[in-house]
């Protein structure tokens, strides 16, 4: 079976990278697009070890060629044939995304509030207004933040995460020479909100710009 | 690109908090069900429990957009804060009584999260 | 996840598992050889989300 690791140009250098299970990973052209593939046997878990392995590829792959599209772990086919036909109908969106995330890198940013002891409101009422206060406040402190830096990447993604201690969870796609000045700027937010926590990752390739619009199976 | 597990290009704050906050948003659900039997109870309750927050702010939130809105009378604004008050309670309670805490219960919706 | 990990490499490791395992293209074949809970979390959890809009707006229509 073939496990697919991702999309470049159909021009991109592959070397030898090994990723899940050990096998060599190669090129299959499909157009203007290449997949990036191995061939494996069987079921392939989630271990750690092989998230890893997926991640290194990837990584591999980042370092010789400015646009990769990274592809989820354990998508596999069952031959070039299958692989595609699923693909042939994504190649021009597939060469969009590439152009869009040409050049860049992803960098995540992760803030969190302190937990505020629950206060105990009086009536009913007092705890509907309290929360729209909090609520209010948190959207506003979390925009602040983001604002200004999706204002400068290419792309920026948010997510929301119903535990009320995580403030602001996004990722920026940025140009990989001004990963630089972006960390300053997220720096300067940090010496604003200091009593915020503030976790910022990168450069990643860009896993969560590579997304397809009409692929049906995620989001 | 650099080094695969050297990454964090800035922290500051409580780490700790952010780990585990992280951990627990990390796909869409706690990926580590504690398989341990003497952890089962608790990991099971960690994963009813957070999809039961997921119900309760979303009900909660439905009924602040209303609120805000002004499309609810004196009356029901204080029987739904008052219900609210008791969930969140109740919920503080039962997290406590399986040994999670807050952070315990986060639920990443990703690209769904517009939504809430 | 080891814990034995400093807390820089903890954070690391996790963000960098949650891109593997929840981000990157999708790209549907006749086999997934390993199915993310994500996949079908986010498949519920939409349903779920979507009929709560969809009841507000009835309710919206019918006041």
């Amino acid at each position: 079976m073939l496990y697919l690791y991702a999309f470049v140009r159909e021009s991109a250098d592959v070397r030898d990278a090994t990723g899940v299970g050990g096998a060599p990973v190669h090129l299959v052209p499909l157009g203007t697009v290449a997949a990036v593939v191995a061939e494996v046997e069987g079921a392939v878990e989630s271990t750690d070890e092989n998230v890893l392995a997926h991640a290194h590829v990837i990584d591999a792959l980042a370092a010789t060629s400015d646009a990769v599209l990274p592809v989820r772990f354990g998508r596999g086919f069952r031959d070039r044939d299958d692989l595609e036909s699923a693909v042939t109908r994504l190649e021009a969106q597939l060469e969009d995304r590439l152009n869009e995330v040409s050049g860049c890198v992803e960098i995540g940013l992760h803030v969190a509030a302190p937990v505020q002891p629950a206060q105990p409101a009086g009536s009913g009422r007092d705890y509907m207004q309290d929360r729209l206060r909090d609520l209010a406040r948190a959207d506003a402190l979390a925009a602040d933040i983001h604002a200004p830096l999706a204002e400068r990447a290419r792309g920026a993604t948010r997510s929301r995460s119903v535990g009320t201690t995580a403030l602001l969870r996004a990722a920026y796609l940025v140009p990989a020479a001004d990963v630089d000045s972006f960390r300053a700027a997220v720096d300067d937010a940090r010496h604003r909100h200091s009593e915020l926590s503030f976790a910022c990752t990168g450069p990643w390739p860009p896993y969560s710009f590579a997304v397809l619009e009409r692929e049906g199976a995620a989001v | 690109m650099t080094d695969t597990i050297d990454r964090l290009l800035l922290a500051g704050g409580d780490l700790q908090t952010l780990a585990r906050d992280l951990e627990g948003t990390r796909g869409a659900l706690p990926r580590r069900i504690e398989a341990d039997a003497e952890n089962v109870e608790r990991g099971l309750a960690q994963l009813v429990l957070t999809l039961i927050e997921l119900l309760r702010q979303l009900m909660e939130r439905q009924a602040l957009r209303r609120m805000e809105a002004g499309n609810l009378d004196d009356e029901q604004i204080e029987r739904l804060g008052e219900t609210f008050m008791k969930l969140e309670q109740r919920m503080q309670e039962l997290t406590e009584h399986f040994g999670l805490d807050q952070r315990d219960l986060n639920l990443n919706l990703g690209p769904l999260g517009d939504l809430l | 996840m080891s814990r034995d990990l400093p807390l820089e490499q903890q954070i690391t490791l996790i963000e960098l598992v949650d891109r593997v395992l929840s981000k990157g293209v999708v790209v549907t074949g006749d086999i997934t050889l390993a199915v993310a809970d994500v996949d079908l979390v986010y498949v519920g959890l939409r349903v779920l989300l979507a009929s709560v809009g969809t009841i507000e707006r009835l309710q919206g229509q019918a006041a």
